[in-house]
């Protein structure tokens, strides 16, 4: 909806308004500045003002290394000083477009300011095309030619910020498994289509990990956006996988803001969605009023079947769907009308309490949740994390130390799966 | 491995089934799916330990069907398993025409089938001659749940006390409460999102213990009960409940279930794992509505844009950088009276009935909540004799 041409802009009172930020009539510039800010603001622990200053400049990461091996996680400059290594995980969809170009080009800058950059940078498409459902791409490149121009694009603009392109991965899905073939074989024995794109989600999620921690990255970051984040939100607590969502959506739903950039190599890496603030509309008007020419790498998914799902209060929605089409049909209703209760998903799961070590971290009830564990007395339940996807799992319920853990949400996925399917998963 | 007959019942192998049970997708014959129901209400009654040995305890009765099937189901467990406890009817008379006296006709005829005593406390006696028609005649359709809700929750408990009762139990069901968990989700509020699985809930502002015994049961499932079991219920729909936010809800949940069956209970089970992540967080930011067996559980909640708005607002208080101070000076300070001028439990000089009863008499002269002439109903069933005095007495004591 962009305002009447006669409104002026209320942030700066002077150029015509062309668009909205949420209610408020904006100019463009004020509207990019605006999404810029908001992005930036998660961006903290890679402020070059949070490394010790160096006046070095900066060595691209794996420079010097000639060696197949993996290179160490984090770049040390002469004097030891060391940067993040930040791994992108880019869907060639816009939102993630909008992740990567913001990112890169902060990174282009603080060179230019401080000669040295804040982080170090990789970038992670996932190819999982054959396993997306007809009506949901799980990338935003269905076309193999497009999907291909995309990667070549992305290659090219960003293999100079990338250690010359080695460290751009392109990984097939397939990959998750020694196997190739054995992917298309467990996933075929999912029972329904919420099942099949679960797994195919939760073996992404898996296939990210890994390569961030064999390249010992310190953060993940996924150009998600609030939509999309409420989306999840809602579909996992749909799928019985609530009690996993602070570890499945990791610093969607946890302040990062604050956070320090980590050198550790010991801990694994921490997710971080920058997009968290931004609703999905306000990004694609971003890249259509982008002065730099910033265009997305594929064409935006098609989002009217998802729209016509959840029109009106009739209830339309099939076997054949999914939970995760079900969502974007009713956030992108919820988006256009009432883009604070979208915000407020995302806040509310935010203020969900995580389970660290095993216990309940925060609210104070740590010690109390300890305690009664020792004694087995109610409510003193000790929580573990899930074999399959990470979340947590109460460890009464799961098998004998050492063996699998499957927490709710994965049972369900297997619900009237067919036999084997935990085995080769 | 062998695989069932389609053409028999999947538990005895024997009867014709005439059930595809929406819950586990079973095929079931009439006798093994009503067993198959009662028996894991029993499970839940057993697993949470809910009830007492000798306790007496109020249904929550509106006539329609989840009170119905709660009403008839816990007659049979109360038998079969003897529980030892007495289950007593209570009504709320919200006084809406063409809706709730219909239902009320069919809580007097389910007070006879089940032989349990029953009392009616209506609105009009306890809240001077405020009736929800009258409501609605003065503020209109548009958040008229929000009144209701809390003049039943009131009611329900001073019922509940007249009757000597602590315990209330209610007809939500599993689509009631993930409708209830996405909308906390929807609405930000964390205390309810806390509360709103438990199968029991005791609040501070109430002296009554409420649990939801058919948590875990669809309501496909309990319609298909009542039907299999011919039960006498009363299916309209409250006349006065808007599209509220619960509808959007509502449709969500329908929707997910078409998807996949086991979503609703999956809803559930997040639901109580959210309460064990969110800690206790203090009283909900508004009174409770829409608890205490309305007839149409799905009531309340307000508008989505209602809802936005309160949220676009609370983002200027924040942005103003007041809110937080403000509000945890607030919750600190909140200590639980009774109201100056009726004496139920409250953190404020007046309860919230006593305030919105002020809000409506500003064009009409004043009442307060009253207690005298509340309703009873004799029918053929054991007679709820209450004193004036014993009236007095109770009130005192909420």
């Amino acid at each position: 909806m962009s305002p009447s041409t006669l409104q002026t802009c209320k942030r700066c009172n002077e150029a015509p308004a062309t668009t909205n930020i949420r209610t408020e009539p904006a100019c463009p510039a004020c509207f990019l500045s605006y999404i810029t800010h908001k992005i930036y603001k998660h961006l903290e622990p890679f402020r070059t003002r949070n490394l010790k200053s160096s006046g070095t400049t900066h060595k691209p990461r794996n420079a010097q290394s000639s060696t197949p091996t993996p290179a160490p996680a984090i770049s040390t400059s002469d004097d030891g000083r060391s940067v993040p290594f930040v791994l992108l995980a880019h869907s060639l969809g816009p939102c993630s477009t909008v992740m990567v170009d913001t990112l890169l080009n902060w990174r282009r800058s603080q060179i230019e300011r401080a000669g040295r950059p804040g982080f170090d940078v990789g970038i992670v498409v996932v190819d999982d095309r054959k396993y997306g459902t007809d009506t949901l791409p799980t990338t935003g490149a269905s076309n193999a030619e497009e999907w291909e121009k995309c990667i070549d694009a992305v290659r090219e603009k960003w293999s100079a910020d990338c250690n010359d392109g080695k460290n751009i991965w392109v990984l097939p899905l397939d990959s998750v498994y020694e196997d190739p073939a054995h992917l298309k074989q467990v996933v075929e024995k999912m029972s329904n289509a919420t099942s099949r794109l679960d797994l195919v989600n939760l073996l992404r999620d898996r296939l990210i990990d890994r390569l961030a921690d064999q390249q010992k990255a310190s953060f993940i970051i996924y150009g998600d956006s609030t939509t999309l984040l409420a989306e999840k939100t809602l579909g996992l607590t749909a799928k019985g996988r609530g009690a996993a969502l602070p570890s499945l959506l990791g610093d969607s739903i946890n302040s990062a803001t604050s956070s320090k950039p980590t050198t550790s190599t010991s801990s694994k890496p921490r997710k971080l969605y920058p997009l968290r603030d931004l609703l999905r509309h306000e990004l694609h008007n971003y890249i259509a009023l982008s002065p730099n020419g910033l265009a997305p790498p594929t064409s935006l998914p098609d989002r009217g079947k998802a729209k016509e799902l959840f029109k009106g209060s009739t209830a339309t929605a099939t076997k054949n769907d999914t939970i995760d089409e079900l969502m974007r049909g009713y956030f992108e209703t919820v988006e256009e009308q009432f883009p604070s209760i979208l915000s407020n998903v995302v806040r509310t799961a935010g203020r969900l309490h995580t389970f660290e070590g095993g216990f309940l971290k925060g609210a104070g009830k740590e010690e109390d949740e300890f305690e009664r564990s020792k004694k087995g007395e109610s409510g003193g339940r000790r929580r573990t994390f899930c074999t399959a996807c990470g979340g947590d799992v109460w460890a009464d319920e799961a098998k004998e130390d050492g063996e699998d853990r499957w927490c709710y949400g994965c049972e369900r996925m297997l619900l009237g799966a067919e036999d084997g399917v935990r085995q080769a998963i | 491995m062998l695989l069932p007959n389609p053409r028999l019942c999947a538990r005895c192998l024997t009867a014709r089934p005439v059930v595809l049970r929406p819950k586990t997708q079973e095929r079931l014959c009439k006798p093994c799916f009503l067993l198959a129901f009662e028996t894991e209400i029993h499970e839940t009654i057993i697993s949470t330990n809910i009830f007492t040995r000798g306790e007496k305890i109020a249904i929550g009765a509106s006539g329609g069907k989840d009170s119905t099937v709660l009403a008839s189901v816990l007659k049979t467990l109360n038998e079969r398993y003897d529980y030892g406890v007495e289950f007593v009817l209570l009504s709320i008379d919200e006084g809406i025409k063409g809706y709730r006296d219909d239902s009320l006709e069919t809580v007097k005829r389910n007070a006879q089938q089940y032989e349990m005593e029953l009392l009616i406390v209506g609105y009009e006696e306890l809240y001077g001659g405020w009736t929800m028609d009258k409501v609605v005649g003065q503020i209109g359709k548009k958040g008229n749940c929000t009144y209701c809700g809390v003049f039943r929750r009131q009611a329900l408990d001073r019922g509940a006390e007249l009757l000597g009762i602590k315990h209330v139990v209610t007809g939500h069901n599993a689509d009631d409460i993930a409708e209830t968990v996405f909308m906390n989700l929807l609405r930000g509020d964390l205390p309810r999102l806390h509360r709103c699985a438990h199968i029991t809930t005791a609040s501070s502002t109430s002296p009554i213990k409420r649990s939801k015994p058919l948590k875990y049961a669809y309501e496909k499932e309990i319609v298909l009960y009542a039907h299999h079991k011919k039960l006498d219920y009363f299916s309209t729909e409250c006349i006065y409940s808007p599209e509220a936010f619960r509808g959007s809800a509502r449709a969500l949940i329908k929707n997910l279930e078409k998807i996949r069956p086991s979503s609703i209970l999956d809803v559930v089970k997040s639901g109580e794992a959210f309460a064990a992540m969110t800690g206790d967080i203090g009283p909900p930011a508004a009174e409770e509505e829409g608890e205490g067996g309305c007839g149409s559980t799905r009531s309340g909640g307000g508008s989505m844009a209602a809802e936005e708005r309160r949220l676009r607002n609370k983002e200027k208080i924040v942005t103003r950088g007041k809110a937080n101070q403000k509000g945890a000076r607030k919750r600190n300070e909140q200590k639980l009276g009774s109201c100056v001028r009726c004496g139920y439990l409250t953190s404020q000089e007046l309860c919230k009935a006593c305030v919105l009863l002020d809000g409506l008499n500003k064009t009409v002269p004043r009442v307060e909540v009253e207690l005298e002439g509340l309703k009873t109903i004799t029918d053929g069933v054991q007679r709820v004799d209450l004193h004036m005095d014993e009236i007095k007495r109770a009130a005192a004591a909420i």
